[in-house]
């Protein structure tokens, strides 16, 4: 609180504070009487204002949302509801001000709760403060809004046609792309377009509690947050406060895909405004509806692409591929998402002029920007569908055409659209251990044998590479920091700077310090997610925070070796041995200095070497940061070095058909995946592994994308498809392959998200197996098929492919009738089908 | 009328006093936390799991058995007089029990709620005396639905940890053989696991003998009584009241709707039993899907296949065929098949008795035909022997029924078809019975379609020229999910499917079209006593 408040209650209008707006229409009503220079929010010991709780449980914070995607709002009219018992507050944007209805510092455009206007489904247009669940639900029953419904734009599609985007287009490039599709002969060109759909993220919904008591300083937070930081930030300038009285508490995220960034700002802004105003504490959470109306669902993104190839190999020789992402209604990360997106465009392939563009759409439904592989996933699966049309147009097997165009470690051919090296040996190696491990061409043949004697059902198989860049394009955030305290008898506490995901990274980090100190597994305890300690917390999504952690942690431990070796070879040398080097004092077996003989008097304890430092007055809190070297990133030319690394993976993948139905068996899975050199973490690499496949699985498969104006029918249908064990794939096989050559710059285990995308191999399958219902006029069809590819997708394909089937079957016969008779008029009308 | 009852929890006593009928068992775990020094709990939607804990309870025989229950949807009322373990207490208590082991070194699930759910799932298969063969892990597990599961690990522990209870059960046997009591194990009523667990299991015996009134501080009402008659009587007493049967359909309203007084049929032995006559079975409208489909699945292929695709195993612990028929759910699974196998609904009240073919049960629209002051009591079911078709005119029959959803587990279906054929000795269609749930707000039947059947024979022309018919007579219902011409493609190829799978009229068995089956090896057993050398 800033010193100026202090003049608050004597009326003075202070020009720090923001007054109350007493003037605020009927709409707000006025229900409780403040002097003017009073802010019915201010946080700090000499706010008397407003009723005085002394005890009692949290308040409830609730929310009411817009039901439209779109509207105007006429009124506003809480009245009933403020006069139910046990309602503390109805809040609604004008008792909260124009500054406070913003998140800033991030998103000064943006109303939290709806001003006149609602600019997205599921918007806030009040915010319920009540003792219990009860009455908050009875009160927004109360809450009369009159809306007038506008046309929301709820798809990409409709954005693009009423011309809805943000800012403009973004472009990488290299050579001329255009030139050469212009310039190339008709035949030798495809074009196309693909469009990906959102998808659920499929979380617990999330819920802050905010812990604030009359007359207290600062304000405390707990929830579940990828980045406290940002919440942080959000909360403090809400309330007027310095970030330094405000307090994050994070709880552990469930797992990766449980990582939320803004939109836990969001609501924590919104129940520490609750809190503040009606001087409790307060708890907001929110139901599965609210959960997938406000936290949002991937970006959906409709692809045009064109490219130039040879008809011979499939090589491409230039490609122009145009994203048009659902942008949400405001920006926020999703630009990163665009970059992304166009950073991976170009897949596991080189190709001489290539062009990726990019836009943001304006579009009255949420997005989120943190859930794995965002962006990455759209921007590799665009490319890669459009390699798969172009093999079936040349009627060539994919792979064949994949590895044609592959990146290669000689000249410029490895070198990306944006200018950062890419290894082709490594792809080289992923993908021909994919398919040598699983068969790939002895599985081919078989169930080429296996379809020709089944008729209703069929199988097919796909591959598909993989390179995902680690690091996020926004260079700022790829960094590490750790804290390490040492205490007097030699235990240790380290205080990484991350939130827990339980993905390993916690014991990794307690292995890896006990190993460093020589000191017991026991004696170290790792606490991470203390954002009072190492205010900077790295990123779960995006960035390969297990490398950059670990290096800061041995940062620090660095740091503080240093130091303790100082204070052993000093220890050592009263006792007379003068001739230890200062480098060759190790810390090993709970001991350090030379050679770990507890008996020897060239060795101490750690115990008594901690007290020796107590005792000289040596520091023993370690810091430690870790930023990556060598990151750039300019949006505006399109050019940089984005990222620390790449991850390279490949998957096979075999599927089968109901033809029946359009159901879907995944068969087998085999994975190859590289990256984390750590030796013992095979068991977490195969869980986080899995888990990124399944969500993909989801995402290409099961899980459908329905936009209608019930909420709630979105959240539920987009839930039932989330595969469980029994759509687990029936025999999985995974292959960790160690980094080859160099170490790259982290070690670690980025594989929390890269085989999300590799999930596209079941898409191929399921293209396999649909073309292996034609036949020998596999290369006659165009099968459009559908994203996902639940049942009803793939059965429809199904009939359009025997509709084209029977269209080519009726012109065979045409052809031979016509040759047969020569003078016959026209063909037999024969329905084939 | 008493205001409190008392349970089991984790071996110790819990007495309830006053607290909402509506209440759920979650909610009550959340409140009071599930064991000392155990993780926080919060309910989870059914719809993505649920929270599953352990009950004991009799199967029809009176041998005791684990059952994995969904405490998302059992009223906290139904727990009364049962004894009950959660995920916590197992797991503090017993580090050493290969379940827990297995869970907590494997990187299987993330998260407390999702380890819990998939402990419990796995400790009810590892008492399961029926789980042989791997294909069945799918089965057991179907409730293991979450973005945190690791598949590969899932599947490999429930391996391990099953054939190990497999194993422990074949040594106890041949150490029993000698003193003649290898069948007590196999029954379960001798304990071979030799933990505290199976220890309580194999002495557990239930201590309701009471009926249970239950009266809570808002004066709702909860009756469990345990005749049929006193159930007539309390239905008549209080018309008001809702019948409840295993909670797992009204459970996920107990927050939204009030019920004055609930009236369970959990206790009532006439309700829950099972009899398997020579002709028919009769089932009781109170006994679980699971025990439904243990004793009439055995004799009856399509019934096992439907009902292990129903919800999940923890819902199937509960559901039963009277809160399924009750609920008149258009969408419902069951429906078709017990339509197909010519399956009639037998209703009581203090009046008397009547019964119905399921078709005519439904009157669309949620509602049935019974009447105030009605129950459920039963569905019978033909069995289908030489005997029982020939009293029919029939010589042969073929009967199958498909389900078609986004996914395996847990899921609404699209479409449910459900078919069966008979045939006179000269092979000659005599009846047949073409159904749908899922297709309009009712399950239906394609009767001018099963008419213009009669008569020919079963073969692919015939099948031709009758979808025709069924087409257009089924009239799909849109719903807000757009899929109506998806629904409409399946009432097609559902029967031809059933075609393709049964040509030969002499054998029931379905053709293994896909043979999805043959790839996991789903008939190798867990443990295979032939191996076992040591």
């Amino acid at each position: 609180m800033k010193e100026e408040d202090e003049n608050a209650s004597s009326g003075d209008s202070n020009p720090q504070i923001t007054p109350f707006p007493l003037e605020s229409t009927e709409a707000a009503g006025v229900r409780i009487e403040t002097a003017e220079g009073e802010d019915p929010f201010e946080v700090g010991e000499d706010s008397t204002f407003g009723p005085v709780r002394t005890e009692g449980e949290d308040l409830v914070v609730s929310l009411l949302l817009s039901p439209h995607a779109a509207a105007s709002i006429a009124r506003k009219n809480g009245a009933a509801a403020r006069d139910i018992e046990g309602v503390e507050a109805v809040l609604f944007s004008e008792d909260l001000g124009r500054k406070k209805n913003r998140l800033n510092p991030r998103r000064p455009d943006d109303a939290i709760l709806a001003e006149d206007e609602v600019t997205y489904c599921g918007q806030p247009v009040a915010i319920i403060v009540a003792c219990d669940d009860a009455t908050c639900r009875e009160a927004r029953n109360q809450i009369e809004i009159d809306y007038h419904p506008a046309p929301g734009i709820l798809s990409v599609e409709h954005a693009m046609a009423m011309q809805s985007f943000h800012d403009g287009e973004r472009v990488i490039q290299r050579g001329n792309a255009t030139e050469v599709l212009d310039s190339t002969h008709a035949d030798q060109i495809l074009d196309g377009t693909f469009s990906i759909t959102g998808q659920l993220p499929g979380t617990r919904p999330p819920g802050v509690r905010v812990n604030y008591r009359p007359g207290d300083r600062g304000i405390t937070l707990e929830l579940r947050t990828e980045s406290p930081g940002i919440v942080r930030s959000a909360v403090a300038a809400a309330l007027d406060l310095p970030e330094s009285e405000v307090t994050v508490e994070p709880h552990p995220l469930e797992n990766n895909g449980a990582a939320r960034e803004m939109e836990t700002a969001f609501i924590s802004v919104i129940a520490a405004l609750a809190a503040s105003r009606c001087r409790w504490s307060t708890r907001l959470r929110l139901d599965s509806t609210e959960n997938a109306l406000l936290m949002g669902r991937r970006h959906g993104v409709h692809a045009t692409f064109k490219a130039a190839f040879d008809r011979e190999s499939g090589c491409i020789r230039a490609a122009d591929i145009r994203f048009a992402m659902n942008g949400g209604p405001a920006v926020e990360d999703s630009d990163t998402i665009l970059d992304r997106a166009l950073l991976h465009a170009d897949g596991c392939y080189h190709i001489a002029d290539f062009c990726a563009r990019g836009i943001l759409c304006k579009t009255s439904t949420a997005t989120c920007s943190t859930l794995p592989g965002e962006g990455t996933a759209q921007g590799i699966w665009v490319m890669e569908e459009m390699i798969s049309r172009i093999a079936a147009h040349l009627d060539l097997p994919a792979e064949t055409v994949r590895e044609a165009n592959f990146y290669r470690d000689s000249g410029t051919n490895n070198t990306t659209h944006y200018g950062q090296t890419v290894t082709g040996a490594a792809i080289q190696r992923v993908w021909k251990q994919a398919l040598r491990r699983s068969s790939f061409d002895e599985r081919r043949a078989a169930i080429h044998k296996w379809n020709q004697s089944n008729a209703s059902f069929k199988r097919g198989i796909g591959v598909i590479p993989l390179k995902m860049g680690i690091g996020d394009p926004r260079s700022d955030r790829n960094f590490g920091t750790a804290q390490i305290q040492i205490f007097p008898d030699g235990s240790i506490r380290v205080y990484p700077g991350y939130v827990e995901t339980f993905d390993g990274l916690t014991s990794q980090i307690q292995n890896e310090v006990s190993a460093s100190f020589g000191i017991e597994r026991e004696d170290v305890h790792v606490s991470p997610g203390n954002p009072q300690t190492t205010p900077l917390m790295t990123n779960r999504i995006g960035v390969d925070t297990t490398g950059l952690i670990l290096k800061a942690v041995a940062d620090a431990g660095e740091n503080l070796k240093e130091q303790l070796r100082t204070v052993a070879l000093q220890m050592l040398a009263s006792r007379g041995n003068i001739e230890i080097e200062l480098e060759a004092i190790q810390f090993e077996n709970g001991c350090a200095g030379v050679g770990n003989n507890p008996e020897s008097n060239r060795t101490l304890t750690f115990s008594e070497l901690i007290d020796g430092a107590i005792r000289r007055r040596i520091n023993l809190t370690g810091v430690g940061f870790y930023r990556a070297p060598n990151l750039w990133w300019d949006p505006e030319v399109g050019a940089g070095w984005p990222f620390s690394s790449y991850s390279y993976g490949a998957a096979v993948v075999e599927i089968q058909i109901d033809a029946f139905t359009g159901e879907i068996d995944v068969m087998q899975l085999d994975l190859v995946h590289e990256g984390s050199p750590a030796p013992d973490q095979s068991d977490r690499d195969e869980a986080q592994i899995m888990r990124a496949f399944a969500q993909g699985q989801g995402w290409l498969l099961s899980e459908p994308f329905l936009f209608s104006d019930d909420a709630r029918a979105n959240m539920t249908i987009g839930e039932e498809g989330i595969p469980g064990i029994s759509d687990a794939p029936l025999a999985i096989e995974i292959d960790r392959l160690r980094p080859n050559g160099e170490l790259s710059v982290a070690p670690g285990a980025p594989c929390a998200e890269a085989p999300l995308v590799l999930a596209l191999a079941a898409r191929e399958a399921i293209r396999d197996a649909i073309l292996s219902f034609a036949g020998k006029n596999a290369g006659k069809l165009t099968i459009d098929l559908p994203f996902p590819s639940g049942p009803p997708e793939v059965l429809k394909t199904l009939r359009e492919v025997s509709h084209q089937l029977a269209e080519i079957a009726k012109a065979k016969r045409y052809e031979k009738e016509s040759k047969a008779v020569p003078n016959t008029r026209g063909p037999e009308q024969k329905n084939a089908g | 009328m008493q205001s409190w009852f008392t349970f089991e929890l984790n071996s110790a006593n819990c007495r309830v006093e006053g607290i909402d009928t509506h209440k759920t068992l979650a909610q009550f775990l959340a409140d009071r936390g599930t064991w000392p020094g155990g993780r926080g709990f919060s309910p989870t939607d059914p719809w993505a799991g649920g929270d599953p804990i352990l009950m004991a309870s009799l199967d029809g025989l009176g041998r005791p058995k684990f059952r994995a229950v969904d405490a998302g949807l059992l009223l906290l009322p139904m727990a009364a007089g049962q004894h009950l373990w959660t995920w916590d207490a197992v797991r503090l208590t017993e580090p050493e029990h290969p379940v827990v082991k297995a869970v907590q070194l494997a990187a299987a699930e993330c998260g407390p709620r999702a380890e819990a759910r998939l402990g419990i799932l796995l400790l009810e298969g590892y008492y399961r005396r029926d789980l042989r063969r791997i294909g069945q892990v799918r089965e057991q597990l179907d409730g293991v639905v979450s973005r945190t599961a690791n598949w590969r690990a899932i599947e490999r522990i429930a391996r391990a940890v099953f054939a190990k209870s497999e194993r422990n059960r074949h040594e106890a046997e041949q150490e029993a053989r000698s003193s003649g009591m290898e069948k007590l194990i196999r029954q379960g009523r001798i304990d071979s696991s030799h933990d505290t667990l199976s220890r309580q299991l194999v002495a557990f015996f239930p201590e309701n003998d009471e009926d249970l009134s239950y009266v809570d501080e808002s004066k709702r009402r909860f009756y469990r009584p345990q005749t049929l008659v006193e159930l007539l009587q309390l239905k008549k007493q209080y018309p008001d009241a809702q019948i409840i049967a295993g909670g797992t359909g009204l459970g996920l309203y107990a927050d939204a709707v009030e019920w004055p007084a609930l009236i369970s049929t959990e206790d009532v032995a006439e309700l829950r039993a099972v009899l398997i006559g020579e002709d028919q079975w009769e089932i009781g409208a109170a006994a679980s899907l699971t025990s439904v489909g243990e004793i009439v699945g055995r004799g009856c292929a399509p019934f096992a296949k439907i009902l292990k695709r129903f919800a999940s195993r923890s819902v199937r612990n509960r559901a039963t065929l009277g809160g399924y028929l009750g609920s008149a759910s258009a969408e419902g699974q069951i429906a078709p098949l017990l339509i197909a196998l010519d399956a009639r609904v037998h209703l009581a009240s203090p009046d008397g008795e009547r019964d119905a073919p399921i078709n005519q049960f439904y009157t669309g629209d949620g509602k049935t035909i019974l009447r105030p002051g009605e129950l459920i009591r039963s569905v019978t079911v033909p069995r289908f022997n030489e005997a029982v078709l020939e009293a029919r005119g029939s010589k042969f029959r073929l009967c199958d029924a498909y389900i078609t959803s986004r996914r395996r587990g847990l899921c609404e279906p699209f479409v449910t078809g459900g078919f069966a054929v008979e045939f006179a000795a000269d092979k000659t269609i005599r009846k047949a019975w073409i159904s749908y749930s899922g297709v309009s707000d009712r399950p239906v039947r394609a009767r001018k379609a099963e008419n213009e059947l009669a008569g020919r024979k079963w073969n692919e022309k015939a099948i031709m020229q009758v979808l025709p018919s069924v087409i257009q007579e089924i009239k799909i219902t849109s719903n807000d999910r757009g899929d109506e011409d998806y629904r409409r493609q399946l009432i097609i190829t559902l029967f031809q499917k059933f075609f393709y799978q049964h040509p030969t009229i002499e054998d029931e068995t379905p053709i293994e079209l896909g043979a999805a089956s043959e790839f996991a090896v789903p008939a190798q057993p867990f443990f295979d006593a032939m191996q076992a050398v040591d």
